[in-house]
């Protein structure tokens, strides 16, 4: 029942559901799919087949399973890595640049804050320790 | 006192009702700090039917066409 040229759905895993044909018998297990599938070895369990046969020859590259697939009217998603395009330099997003904005205000408003507060903490203690060591020299 | 958080249920599959594996038990703002691929399985009907019956489904739909 599994031969070259057999179409298949795959039962399980990632790819269950998807359509496949039989390229290469490998073992008395296992087979060589491609198809909507990943092009890989696959355990002949996994595979249901479909009355459909396909001409295809043993082992057959993947260019000529998409060529026998779009026949079947199925067009294979092909994925490849596109040539990247150079980096632009990029507008910055709104956000960030009212971040950048409001950054040097918000510095401005804590500063005397932090001196207002270490202030009168820091005075009395002082003036505290100077008077007591004028007490204590007198 | 120390109380301990509880998990999220196991998750079931639709049709058998048997627990299903490899689908994530975590309180709900940790799911949040997951990727969808730890979550459930990548399979179709991951995390809804197990995988014998995700099978047996396909399986199913093959023979129907
Ligand atoms: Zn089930």
């Amino acid at each position: 029942m599994i031969t070259v040229g057999r179409l298949c759905i795959k039962t399980a895993g990632r790819d269950a559901g998807k359509k496949c044909v039989v390229v290469d018998q490998l073992d008395k297990s296992y087979a060589l799919i491609d198809g909507e599938t990943r092009r890989r070895k696959c355990n002949i369990s996994h595979l249901e087949p479909l009355p459909q046969t396909v001409e295809i020859s043993q082992g057959a590259s993947h260019d000529e399973v998409s060529r026998v697939f779009k026949l079947l009217g199925i067009e294979l998603v092909v994925k490849r890595a596109q040539p990247k395009e150079e980096a632009k330099p990029r507008p910055r997003p709104v956000r960030a640049q009212q971040r950048k904005a409001m950054a040097p205000k918000s510095q401005e408003k804590q500063k005397p804050k932090a001196a207002a507060s270490k202030l009168p903490a820091a005075k009395p203690a002082v003036k505290e320790t100077k008077l007591e060591k004028a007490a204590s020299r007198q | 006192m120390l109380f301990k958080k509880r998990k999220s249920a196991k998750a079931q599959c639709a049709s058998c009702g048997s627990m299903l594996s490899g689908v994530a038990r975590v309180r709900a703002t940790q799911l949040r700090t997951l990727a969808k691929t730890e979550k459930r399985p990548e399979r179709p009907y991951g995390g809804v039917l197990c995988s014998a019956c995700m099978r047996r489904t396909m399986i199913a739909r093959a023979r129907q066409t």
